[in-house]
């Protein structure tokens, strides 16, 4: 597409505005702030770019993002190597990791069932999560996937395929955000956190 | 609620005024054309923040016009120290912005319900005559608009049954397995049966009111039953969620090869439907229009009697030239039945009608041109 005229800056504008939440107005701003930039940064820019590619890959055990063979939580001595929390993307295993709640393994299943998107029970790291199952010690497996219709039936999906393993299965919970005011928190949020209420 | 004043700018014909309201009976008449109904739907706007007539703003603006302002001082039918004031602003650059009591509302939904209204016009006609659909959705705005978690449910029942759908296709091209069903399975029954719990319990207490309110209209001894019908259960009267579920799971287990045939889910609360008989018969059919429209009208006002119950404000009701078919002696028992109902507005272009009926001065007001005069 013709913006400025200019084939460099429009084929530079054009590739930035394929980035996820980048519209064409602000995919021009960053072209013009490349343009304008000190000699070093698109060379660096550039070299990080190429690197997060060739210097990453999927860690063998647990599909999370990797330099080596295992990620660094699944190399980490200090995990806890009985436990499993099953994700659905990278995104959340970082955001999992920020909590510091967590001492266990991850596995990412690289999506959640949905026929509309066609996505398959198969087309996930099921299998593997199966095996991980058979041969590590895993004493328990924490399901933390959104709780969208399509997150749940994955959920169910995955207690099903686990269920005869005589390991521990267990759910993230859902309810009222943390340090937030009971008045400004949806009605439907509120209904389903009493429905779910705990024991003192 | 009522509506105590009424400030138009700019919106659809209406002229630029200020109307003040009796806090009973309003009776609006006019021509065709004249802004009878703009006149109940401003009303409609504010306080649901939507208009019953369009589904985009853009329209409700006056031709050739920047913007609308809309606002309604509001009081308690309960203590009418207590005010609000509602004043919706539009324009096509700012968009739509609601403010209550002068600060501006940021989640619209918040403000749904602290005005309640009921709304009765020619289109709720379709409740009666029209498709199944057009009863359920009545049913579930009403339940909605008093239980978030039914919306919730509502929406989740939804999206898992347009996946399982989805699969069942997958299903019969040999792509998927039957037992890829259970995940979907599982959360239809689970959200399928609290709908159809909470449908059951409107159909009570609609049934405890719908005969009364009939009556009182038509002054005849005939009987008004709303019958659920829901492909879950054969016999109704089995209450409890676990049982609700229980029944659905076997439904859909019993025609899980019938719904692959077909690729579509066959049984559920989104095939249900409500039907009115009058004496036993459906009044759909069996039922002339003038009755038709009675249980129509009475039904609303069971409606009004339920809204009550859940949010203890009287609601405001809005009847849009619904007299049509409608002898002068129902009209007289309708607005009797309406005594104790709270503020109610009627638009007629049969003012004649109401002449002798047990109406004052004060209460009619005539339309003209977008202008409104007492």
């Amino acid at each position: 597409m013709v913006i400025t005229g200019i084939q460099a800056l429009d084929n530079l504008i054009n590739e930035l505005s394929k980035l996820p939440g980048i519209g064409r107005k602000t995919a021009q701003r960053l072209a013009v702030f490349i343009l304008k930039s000190e000699d070093s940064f698109p060379l660096h820019l550039s070299e990080a770019i190429r690197r997060v590619q060739e210097e990453t890959r999927l860690c063998q055990r647990c599909f999370n993002i990797a330099e080596d063979r295992l990620c660094r939580i699944c190399a980490d001595p200090r995990r806890d190597k009985h436990k499993i929390c099953v994700v659905e993307d990278i995104v959340d295993v970082m955001a999992i990791e920020g909590s510091n709640e967590y001492n266990g393994l991850y596995h990412v299943l690289g999506g959640v069932i949905s026929p509309l998107a066609g996505v398959a029970a198969d087309d996930l790291r099921l299998k593997e999560l199966v095996d991980r199952c058979n041969t590590e010690e895993i004493q328990e497996i924490l399901l933390a996937l959104n709780s969208s219709t399509e997150g749940e039936a994955t959920m169910i999906y995955i207690s099903k395929l686990l269920r005869d393993k005589n390991i521990r299965l267990t759910r993230i919970a859902s309810g009222i955000p943390m340090g937030s005011n009971l008045e400004f928190i949806d009605t439907a949020t509120i209904g389903r956190a009493i429905l779910t209420r705990q024991n003192l | 609620m009522f509506i105590e004043e009424l400030k138009v700018l700019n919106f659809r014909n209406l002229a630029e005024q200020q109307i003040s309201f009796n806090k009973h009976l309003n009776i609006i008449h006019g021509n065709n054309g004249q802004g009878k109904t703009s006149v109940l739907e401003a009303i409609y706007l504010i306080a649901i923040t939507k208009s019953f007539r369009v589904a985009t703003d853009k329209v409700i603006l006056q031709y050739d016009r920047e913007y609308l302002d809309v606002s309604g001082r509001f009081k308690s039918s309960k203590d009418t120290n207590h005010i609000l004031m509602l004043r919706l602003y539009y324009s096509e650059r700012e968009g739509k912005h609601i403010f209550l009591n002068g600060n501006k509302i940021s989640k619209f939904s918040e403000i749904i319900g602290t005005v309640p209204v009921i709304l009765l016009s020619l289109e709720d006609l379709d409740i009666m005559y029209g498709l199944p659909g057009s009863r359920r959705k009545f049913v579930d705005i009403m339940l909605a608009q008093v239980n978030p978690l039914y919306l919730k449910s509502l929406q989740k029942y939804k999206q898992a049954l347009a996946q399982r759908n989805k699969l069942l296709s997958e299903i019969k091209e040999g792509r998927s397995k039957e037992t890829d069903l259970q995940p979907w399975d599982v959360q239809l029954i689970e959200h399928g049966a609290y709908i159809v719990y909470h449908r059951q319990q409107l159909k009570d207490f609609l049934n405890q009111s719908i005969t009364q309110f009939y009556q009182q209209i038509s002054d005849q001894q005939e009987s008004i039953w709303v019958r659920y019908q829901t492909n879950i259960l054969k016999n109704l009267g089995e209450y409890s969620r676990e049982r609700l579920e229980e029944h659905y799971l076997q439904r859909l287990t019993d025609y899980v090869s019938n719904d692959i045939e077909r690729e579509n889910t066959l049984n559920g609360p989104h095939r249900d439907d409500f039907i009115f008989l009058k004496d036993n018969h459906p009044i759909k059919t069996f039922g002339s229009q003038g009755e038709n429209k009675t249980c129509l009208i009475a039904l609303k006002l069971a409606e009004s009697a339920f809204m009550r119950s859940k949010i203890d404000e009287k609601p405001i009701f809005l009847l849009d030239d619904i007299f049509g078919e409608l002898d002068e002696g129902r009209i007289h028992r309708l607005l009797a039945s309406l005594d104790d109902m709270g503020q109610i507005f009627i638009t007629t272009t049969l003012s004649d009608k109401f002449d002798h009926m047990n109406v004052s001065p004060n209460q009619m007001y005539h339309i003209e041109n977008g202008m409104v005069w007492q």
